[in-house]
């Protein structure tokens, strides 16, 4: 089921009812039967196979831990691992390869299959010991919150948190406060950004040079509403359970360089990447100096990018953000020394850093949405159209069925102020907050998601799919 | 830190990192220096590997979890080394 | 005290967040559907005088409802010395909420009548009387009870594809009057159940709320939610499919099948005999047309084709080729107005239905829909109407004849 709908939150109301009345050791079995159910009324041969790839896994892990230090666990860590990779690229390839095909990915093999392996090699590692409980494992595995679209959390995260059974202080009111800008998010930025942009890719022969201006920088936003937005429900589902998820984004367009916004941009992505391909490359290329820099850092760069899909637009954007990520690192130690000997020019390069970023993103971010290469230069074209019919097309992009998409701005600044109050100071009421206070709060968040689960009854179709589901 | 090792590597460090103010002890993580990331860490096992002519294996160089293993690590290849 | 107080805190809490969620809802221009009914002895259902809101499930339209329960701007129930006066009888299609008031098919009737009433004298109007949702033994009651009140010169009935079907209880299960034809009367069904009207404080109470649901977005919200959403998303759980009224389209399509098919034929033709024989009475004209489902006026050939091919039939017009046989057969002059749209629609390439929100050729006509009806209307009407021909009756003697006749 989406995020978006009524059913995921009767689903999650009544999982998080049950967990809250049930006895403390019932409550990581409940967490895993209602993931699996989850997962099950999406599809039930993927469920068989995710058990199978689960059981599998574990017995796995608890091989290697018996085998420690002998040539075998290479061995093993190597094809089990392997066939993960394989069973991923599977559903990755088909879709090229058999048109006919559904083209959708099964839900959360992406998310699952990354949680296995980084398991498996850090066990391989001996970063981790060997799960010998199969419930709290499968739930790592499998917990819903994160099928979705992450985040993917490591096992070192997450499995501590199931050992008092649950017992955490669920976090109710941050849990919904954080799913209630979730929705925001989603339904009011994202998807009126989302009609904005796709009006402008409908019209990019209009001769004018709005819609290419409008498809390259309002692109990104509407990306970065739709992902944060879906991360933020599933971390505050999790929240609900008194489970605690790394976050995905932290203000990723204040970044002041490309290298910097990789790491607050799928934070937990470009983490794993860095941990299980970039190190592993890197300390292969070690010696090759500055070339294996690059190398590494173009391999991590393009398997992120590939990740989203197997298309020439893809490996494009790939290819794109490695420039400036190598260029980055290899001016680095040069443009330190000319901040420090010039104290004003890193003041102008912090403000305009963000500026650089956003552009180098919104160019990438074309190859991202545009269906084919030839869409993608019709983008550009378009943009270097002067500004001729601006007005008419002006008055297309605000027509009906987008008159009322302007509200996605001020929404968006809304919800900005919101989420840096989050990250400052947290949604937790302070102990000493008085009851009428605390009253209000309640009643307030509680008539909030009421009326959203009004909308989400009274609407006919629902919010449009998560860019990020697809992956 | 002490130890001939100790001292050694701890000079690797403030060279590699540009800073004289290191000290290293055996819990030393990477949390607690902040330009030790990962570009940074491979960059400190070249370093470590041309200082002590020693090689690391990637198994090894992940199951690393502090100085205190680095140094046991060197230490061990060192030995072996001599012998 | 303290308990008191803190609740109090607390509701104002909510409702301040409920009053924030109400501005949120007009900003994102969310609109949801007025209740612009209300409930009457004799017709079951009309609209409710002085009523407004929104209707957003086909294009976004505002609809007003004027003093006397109609879709239109106000009027006088006497007319103007020397204006020809045309009612319209219909269901949705004729009320058409779905556009403004100057682009209904009414309003663009009159506008074309009055520019080309060559006598130069005589102004037009034309009285919308459609009301969505009615049958033609509303449609029948209407006439009887409230449109001889306005003096028309001239009746136009507008059926659709759910006319005849609504004329038999079988066909068409809803609390709304019958009639039936009996020893070659058309009566009222005995079995008719009387109106769900409560006592007039009843009515009064309703449509207080109603009007304050038309401007509160999060009541019309709730009620949206609770009407359509919950059966939808049970429906939904169980994986069944909302049962659809097939008669609608078969017997626009194909002859009668079963008892209660033929039986609304009947009951039909008897509808239509009480309606010219009324107008008859008050020395008015009456005219008919008939209006076809979306399909017949897709302006793609190919798309009407593939749809006769799916259903194995040639051709669109059988029911309206029967309304036009029982028109004939009592002197009733019809308006062929599908075979016009299509050709209309095919030839300049234009939708007639569907809006920015919806499916393209679906649901209600659009602006050109309703502009290209009241052409044609307008055309027949001054062909073959004599309509400017007619002496100018003043409205004292109509009165009289009104009071004489039934």
């Amino acid at each position: 089921m989406e995020f978006v709908s009524i059913g995921y939150l009767c689903f999650l109301a009544a999982t998080v009812i049950c967990f809250r009345i049930s006895p403390l050791h019932w409550r990581v079995p409940l967490l895993l039967v209602s993931s699996y159910a989850f997962y099950f009324t999406w599809n039930v041969r993927m469920t068989a196979a995710l058990l199978l790839v689960t059981i599998v896994c574990y017995f796995t892990a608890l091989q290697l831990e018996a085998v420690r230090g002998r040539k075998t666990a290479s061995t093993l860590t190597f094809l089990v691992v392997s066939a993960l990779i394989a069973f991923l690229a599977f559903f990755k390839v088909r879709p090229l390869l058999c048109k006919s095909c559904n083209p959708l990915i099964p839900l959360g093999v992406s998310y699952y299959t990354f949680r296995l392996i980084s398991y498996l090699v850090d066990v391989y590692w001996g970063k981790q010991r060997a799960v010998r409980e199969f419930i709290p494992f499968a739930t790592y595995v499998a917990f819903f919150p994160q099928l979705i679209a992450g985040p993917i959390q490591r096992e070192s995260s997450f499995l501590p948190q199931l050992e008092n059974n649950g017992n955490a202080k669920a976090k109710i009111l941050e849990g919904s406060l954080r799913m209630a800008i979730g929705f925001a998010k989603k339904c009011i930025v994202a998807d009126n950004l989302g009609l904005f942009v796709g009006w402008a890719y409908g019209h990019l022969h209009s001769g004018s040079s709005l819609p290419g201006l409008v498809a390259l920088y309002l692109y990104p936003l509407q990306l970065y509403a739709d992902f944060s937005g879906l991360v933020d429900i599933a971390i505050g589902s999790g929240q609900l359970f008194g489970i605690a998820a790394p976050e995905n984004f932290d203000a990723p367009f204040s970044a002041k360089n490309i290298t910097e916004f990789w790491r607050r941009w799928h934070m937990t992505l470009t983490s794993w990447l860095r941990d299980y391909v970039f190190m592993p490359v890197r300390m292969l290329t070690r010696d090759w100096g500055e070339w294996g820099l690059c190398l590494s850092l173009s391999i991590n760069m393009l398997l992120i990018a590939l990740w989203h899909g197997l298309t020439l637009g893809f490996v494009v954007y790939g290819i794109f953000h490695s420039v400036f990520l190598i260029v980055e690192v290899l001016t680095a130690t040069r443009r330190k020394k000319f901040y420090s000997a010039n104290p004003a020019s890193e003041k102008t390069a912090n403000i305009l850093g963000p500026l650089y970023v956003y552009h180098v993103v919104a160019i990438g971010s074309v190859f991202f949405r545009a269906p084919s290469l030839g869409i993608v230069t019709q983008v550009f074209s378009g943009l270097a159209s002067r500004f001729r019919h601006v007005g008419a097309d002006l008055s297309a992009l605000v027509a009906p069925p987008n008159h009322h998409a302007w509200i996605a701005f001020p929404a968006y600044i809304l919800i900005t102020v919101v989420d840096r109050y989050r990250r400052r100071y947290g949604f937790q009421l302070p102990a000493l907050t008085p009851r009428y206070l605390r009253w209000s709060i309640y009643g307030s968040v509680t008539a909030v998601w009421i009326l959203i689960g009004l909308v989400l009854l009274g609407s006919e179709k629902g919010s449009d799919p998560f860019v990020y589901a697809l992956f | 830190m002490d130890g001939v090792i100790g001292e050694r590597l701890t000079n690797t460090f403030r060279s590699l990192f540009g800073r004289e103010d290191i000290q290293l002890s055996r819990t030393t993580t990477a949390n607690d220096i902040k330009e030790w990331d990962s570009l940074m860490h491979i960059n400190l096992i070249v370093a470590v590997e041309k200082e002590f002519r020693v090689r690391f294996t990637a198994l090894e160089v992940m199951s690393l979890n502090n100085v205190g293993d680095l140094v046991d690590t060197i230490g061990r290849k060192v030995g072996a080394l001599k012998n | 005290m303290r308990f008191s107080r803190d609740i109090a805190v607390a509701l104002g809490a909510v409702l301040l967040t409920i009053a924030l969620f109400e501005t949120g809802l007009r900003a994102t221009g969310a609109k949801y559907e007025s209740s612009l009914y209300e409930s009457d002895p004799v017709l079951y259902m009309a609209l409710r005088p002085g009523a407004q809101g929104w209707q957003a499930k086909e294009g976004e339209n505002y609809v007003t409802i004027n003093s006397w329960g109609m879709r239109d701007g106000e009027h006088s129930l006497a007319p103007a010395p020397g204006t020809l006066r045309i009612a319209l009888l219909g269901d949705s299609m004729v009320a058409a909420e779905q556009v403004p008031l100057e682009q209904t098919m009414a309003k663009v009737l009159q506008a074309k009548l009055q520019s080309q009433s060559g006598a130069g004298t005589r102004s037009v109007e034309v009285l919308n009387f459609g009301v969505g949702g009615y049958t033609l033994a509303q449609e029948l009651l209407l006439l009887r009870t409230r449109v001889w009140n306005f003096h028309p010169d001239a009746v136009i009935l507008f059926l659709s594809p759910s006319s005849v079907p609504s004329c038999d209880r079988r066909l068409y299960p809803a609390n709304i009057p019958f009639f039936l034809v009996r020893d070659g009367q058309t009566i009222p069904d005995p079995a008719n159940r009387a109106p769900v009207a409560s006592s007039p404080g009843g009515r009064r109470w309703h449509n207080l709320f109603g009007d304050l649901m038309n401007h509160i977005r999060v009541f019309q919200l709730v009620r949206k939610a609770t009407q359509d959403g919950i059966p939808r998303e049970i429906a939904k759980f169980k994986g069944s499919k909302r049962a659809r009224n097939n008669n609608i389209m078969e017997m626009w399509l194909q002859p009668p099948s079963s008892p209660a098919q033929e039986n609304a034929w009947r009951v039909a033709k008897g509808i239509i005999g009480l309606m010219a024989q009324d107008s008859r009475n008050h020395s008015a004209q009456f005219w008919m047309s008939a209006i076809g489902p979306e399909i017949e006026e897709n302006p793609d050939p190919s798309a009407r084709a593939q749809f006769l091919r799916t259903h194995g039939i040639t051709d669109f017009d059988y029911a309206e080729d029967r309304l036009r046989a029982i028109a004939a057969a009592d002197g009733i002059k019809f308006i062929s107005m599908e075979s016009q749209l299509t050709e209309y629609a095919e030839r300049n390439h234009v939708s007639l239905r569907g809006f920015f929100n919806t499916r393209p050729n679906y649901g209600h006509w659009n602006e050109n829909g309703n502009a290209a009806a009241a052409a044609i209307v307008a055309g027949d009407l001054l062909q073959r109407g004599s309509l400017f021909d007619a002496p100018i009756q003043s409205t004292q003697s109509k009165v009289g004849q009104n009071r004489g006749g039934s």
